[in-house]
């Protein structure tokens, strides 16, 4: 899913892994203040994240919805591309669905 | 001096006077005094050292004898005043309405409750011209990704949503949500030339807005980060989708223009926590930005009372949209009902699936 990607796939998006080339911590965050930390390099594509994220906590990957500041985050973004600070969040969202009960 | 009041009675009964020659006498005198009494300034503060014995004896002198203040002089004056009056245009009849008028004001009511039942406006068509019909149905038989714009994007999934009877999700409302925006934002730069009516300076906040809003508040979700690069207070009109309890659509609205929390409801609910958590939002947002507290003043909540209703248990998310669309262009009531639903729901692939809203309604 990273061939773009010029870091070797290490284990980078991994939760609690620790990379040396400029990391930087990443908090994702549910709407029920649920946390899962991540440490990421500036330029890795936050779709691994994305997808470590969602292998975690069992979901499918298309069901959640990831976003940065209020904007949907893209398959091509880097924390680099959204200009993320060191411990920066991201909120994961749920599907949502409505017709009327 | 008898027949200078007759006559000036005579000119203001053709004027509209409607009382007899002794009130009209009576109010004359009082005319007269008034004036007499403005001219030695009776009513004025007296200077310093006046003899008020005397003056209130001159002054029972004159309360006895005031109806001699009507003078021929002042008479005369009268007269060339109320024949001026004459000239002028004349002040309207007194309203006693004919049995004719009460039939036809009656017969315009009945005409304006027509008209709102059924509106003159131009009826949606029942169907996309054949060649963006199939399209639209090339649409539905597309897999993977269908279209993408900015940063929303909807698969084949989400597009078959908008077959009939389907609920709709948030792919769907926000790609859309999406497309008003650009259209709002094109237009700032790049009036729209063919006469149509120019978008509003629009914002839109995606479905999670809400969710966001309510779940955590503002200070928690973190909502100012959401306008880092934006001034609502700037815009026209800020459109904001609301899901209630992950089973209902609406639209609702920050009307910067006409002072205005809106709430769009195609099931026509009470939705007093729509106005309580938009009117928080604005407060804290104005807080943040402008540091200080947002001014209410004039502020009202809205509900449209002719809100279009749907008639099923699914259709929500495409009055939802729709709502959202009209107040874009700044109408102020809406076109559809629930019979134009099954083609706004083709439209809407047809928009999706091109990434560009229509311009046809």
């Amino acid at each position: 899913m990273s061939d773009m990607e010029q870091n070797p796939p290490t284990q980078d998006a991994e939760p609690k892994v620790e990379d040396p080339n400029a990391p930087i911590n990443i908090k994702v965050t549910t709407q029920t203040g649920e946390e899962v930390f991540f440490k990421i390099k500036r330029n890795t594509k936050l779709s691994k994240l994305q997808g470590a994220y969602a292998n975690k906590v069992g979901k499918d990957v298309n069901s959640i919805r990831f976003l940065y500041d209020g904007s949907r985050i893209g398959d091509d973004d880097t924390p680099a591309s959204l200009d993320m600070e060191d411990n920066d969040t991201i909120d994961v969202m749920v599907e949502q669905v409505g017709g009327s009960a | 001096m008898e027949k200078d009041l007759k006559e000036l009675y005579h000119i203001k009964r053709s004027a509209g006077f409607r009382s007899d020659f002794e009130s009209f006498r009576s109010l004359l005198s009082y005319q007269a005094r008034l004036e007499m009494l403005d001219k030695t300034g009776a009513l004025s503060p007296s200077p310093s050292l006046v003899n008020l014995r005397t003056r209130a004896k001159a002054d029972a002198h004159r309360r006895h004898s005031f109806p001699d203040h009507v003078d021929p002089d002042f008479l005369q004056r009268a007269i060339r005043k109320a024949q001026e009056a004459l000239k002028g245009p004349k002040p309207p009849k007194p309203f006693v309405p004919s049995l004719e008028q009460l039939r036809l004001a009656q017969r315009a009511r009945d005409e304006e409750i027509e008209e709102r039942l059924r509106p003159k406006r131009k009826p949606l068509p029942t169907s996309l011209p054949p060649e963006d019909e199939a399209e639209v149905d090339a649409f539905f038989r597309k897999r993977g990704v269908v279209s993408k714009i900015a940063r929303e994007q909807v698969s084949h999934e989400d597009i078959s949503r908008l077959r009939p009877c389907q609920w709709l999700n948030d792919e769907i409302i926000n790609f859309y949500g999406q497309l008003i925006l650009t259209r709002a934002e094109e237009s700032k730069e790049n009036p729209p030339v063919n006469g149509s009516r120019k978008p509003l300076n629009a914002h839109y906040f995606s479905t999670f807005f809400w969710s966001k809003l309510k779940g955590q508040g503002y200070q928690k979700a973190r909502l100012s980060k959401w306008t880092k690069k934006i001034d609502i207070f700037s815009k026209d009109v800020i459109l904001i989708p609301v899901n209630h309890n992950n089973a209902h659509w609406t639209a609702a609205a920050i009307n910067f223009r006409k002072k205005r929390i809106e709430s769009y409801d195609s099931m026509g609910m009470e939705r007093g926590q729509v106005f309580k958590l938009l009117r928080q939002y604005l407060d804290e947002e104005h807080r943040d930005k402008k540091k200080k507290p947002f001014d209410f003043t004039g502020w009202q909540d809205y509900i449209l009372p002719d809100t279009p209703q749907q008639e099923n248990g699914y259709d929500c998310g495409v009055f939802t949209c729709q709502f959202l669309e009209a107040l874009s262009r700044g109408e102020e009531d809406f076109a559809f009902t629930q019979d134009n639903m099954p083609y706004l729901r083709r439209k809407m692939v047809w928009e999706i699936g091109h990434a560009k809203l229509r311009d046809d309604p």
